[in-house]
């Protein structure tokens, strides 16, 4: 199957020669959840905004096949997009969104915007002035769910909202909204959250992706190491890219390390995506 | 198509509430002064007759016509205003106001192209203010005509009655009137827009500005005005259709309006400062 997203030599700069994104190649297949993760001002919101062909970038890119910035407004008709919270306007009722959204999208279905909206507190009569952010966030859910896109980018969907709504957030999406045809790339830094539920992680760091793989074989690459301290100068030798002391203890990363010998000095076990990225990120550093 | 572009007009009418319900509080309002002012005529016991063969017009400059000639244009002169006034703000936020509450990435996650969003909204302002100026003139007079005759039975017999002919020959006139005006406006259109896309601060310091200052250096170097008088120029209504459709300027003025569409679409397309 071709590829939903394919890039190669990706780059932005912005004027005054900042570069946001310095030639990065990644390929996102059907029916993956990927995850776009980078610290602030890493280069993310630069590889979303190329791809939804809000900005100019360098570089080959291409998006459902075609190209995002030239041929935007066909690409645009099988891509959905979640900003944050705080994008629909103010003035908007609700029942008016998805008038407009059903007048312009060939792909809405409006009935099933409106049930999903029926098992929420969200009126149609509401402005969205009136609504909580939890309220905004599942009216655009509830549009977004009831179009049939093969793509959905996310960035920072949940920033500022409580734990709450962002489970529920991610739940409706897991259920409602994926299937095997359907790939969703999402930004966060509250990695945590979603590191369950993704198929793929990307990292990206200083406009370079500096990790690219599915999550399943995180664990075959990656390895966590606890020791106490009498193993600890045992563990270093065996060259830990990254090492933390928690509570009298140390946790050292691997990568590529020989299992059964880290395995003699302490306890073995897969890291998560969000240490990884932590311990990634200190090797970056370092 | 058909849908697409109804629903993009639409969108713009639930926001901007104010380009007809405008004109159409002040069209009550100036129901509700009429209806005074009636009342108040019939009160005071003042009589007034129009000397044989003369017209209502004949004291206010405009030889021959009718009080009903002159109502109409008087009518549509004061609304028409009070919709150019509110599709200027229109205008000059409808592109700004998108950026400045980021509702733009709204916008653009949907198959609405930039092409699309920049006609729709010059077409609002350009046809909103005929289109309800027109209604409104339309129903209003005939209400007024009837309190009027109705409350001052003396004041209508003596500056004449209805007469559809006339009726229609103003309707027709201030309909013909309207549209070759908003031809003559639409760069004015186009420029307020720009105004709107450019704009990171103020829209309406960004359209005013480098016309104050080309004006003002033009003052100081040459000691002329003629950016003043083109401007003054250009907000003039156009009173007489037909010599206004001939005029080159009118349509030099609309391929000016085509090059700056242009660029509007162009800016908002590949412009990025969400």
């Amino acid at each position: 199957m071709s590829p939903i997203i394919e890039a190669r030599g990706l780059s932005k700069s912005y004027r005054g020669g900042k570069q946001a994104v310095a030639g990065v190649d990644f390929t996102v297949g059907p029916g993956r959840i990927v995850g776009l993760i980078g610290r602030n001002g890493a280069g993310k919101t630069s590889v979303i905004k190329s791809l939804l062909g809000l900005t100019p970038y360098e570089g080959h890119l291409r998006v459902l096949g075609r190209n995002p910035t030239t041929e935007r407004d066909v690409v645009m008709r099988e891509v959905s997009f979640i900003a944050d919270v705080a994008v629909l306007p103010k003035w908007l009722t609700v029942r008016n969104a998805l008038e407009y959204v059903q007048g312009v999208h060939p792909a809405f279905n409006r009935e099933r915007a409106e049930q999903f909206l029926a098992s929420t507190d969200v009126k149609l009569t509401h402005k969205v002035r009136q609504l909580s952010k939890g309220m905004v966030t599942q009216l655009h859910l509830a549009l977004v769910l009831a179009i049939r896109a093969r793509l959905l980018v996310l960035d920072e969907p949940t920033l500022g909202l409580d734990l709450l709504v962002r489970r529920r957030f991610y739940d409706t999406l897991l259920n409602d909204y994926m299937d095997e045809e359907r790939t969703i790339l999402v930004t966060t830094h509250q990695v945590e959250e979603i590191e369950h539920l993704l198929t793929d992680v990307l990292f990206i760091e200083q406009g370079r992706i500096v990790l690219d793989t599915p999550t399943e074989q995180i664990g075959d690459r990656y390895a966590q190491l606890i020791v106490k301290a009498d193993q600890l100068s045992a563990a270093r030798a065996l060259r830990p890219f990254s090492e933390r002391a928690v509570l009298g203890r140390t946790v050292l990363f691997y990568e590529n390390a020989p299992r059964e010998e880290l395995a003699a000095l302490g306890e073995l076990g897969t890291p998560t995506i969000a240490d990884l990225f932590v311990a990634r990120m200190q090797k970056e550093a370092a | 198509m058909k849908v697409l572009y109804q629903t993009l007009v639409k969108r713009e009418l639930w926001e901007h509430r104010w380009l007809w319900l405008a004109p159409v509080v002040a069209a009550g309002l100036m129901i509700l002064v009429a209806l005074v002012g009636v009342v108040a005529w019939s009160n005071s016991g003042m009589n007034f007759r129009l000397p044989p063969g003369a017209n209502v017009g004949d004291g206010v400059g405009m030889p021959g016509a009718s009080a009903m000639w002159l109502g109409v244009i008087g009518l549509t002169a004061q609304l028409w205003l009070i919709s150019g006034v509110v599709v200027s703000f229109y205008l000059l936020d409808c592109l700004y106001a998108e950026r400045k509450d980021r509702s733009i990435l709204f916008w653009k996650s949907l198959p609405v192209s930039d092409f699309q969003t920049v006609i729709s909204k010059f077409s609002v302002g350009m046809l909103v203010p005929v289109v309800v100026t027109f209604v409104l003139v339309t129903a209003v007079y005939p209400v007024m005509h009837a309190i009027n005759s109705i409350l001052a039975p003396s004041l209508t017999q003596a500056i004449g009655g209805w007469n559809t002919a006339d009726w229609l020959r103003a309707e027709g006139r201030v309909l013909a009137c309207m549209l070759v005006t908003t031809l003559w406006y639409a760069p004015l259109c186009a420029w307020y827009m720009l105004a709107s896309v450019i704009s990171s601060r103020s829209p309406y310091f960004m359209a005013g500005l480098p016309i104050l200052v080309l004006g003002i250096l033009e003052s100081f170097v040459f000691h002329t005005g003629n950016v003043w008088r083109f401007v003054v120029w250009h907000m003039t209504p156009v009173f007489h259709p037909w010599e206004g459709l001939q005029r080159p300027s009118l349509w030099i003025g609309l391929a000016v309006t085509a090059g700056m569409l242009y660029i509007v679409i162009r800016l908002r397309r590949y412009r990025d400062d969400t």
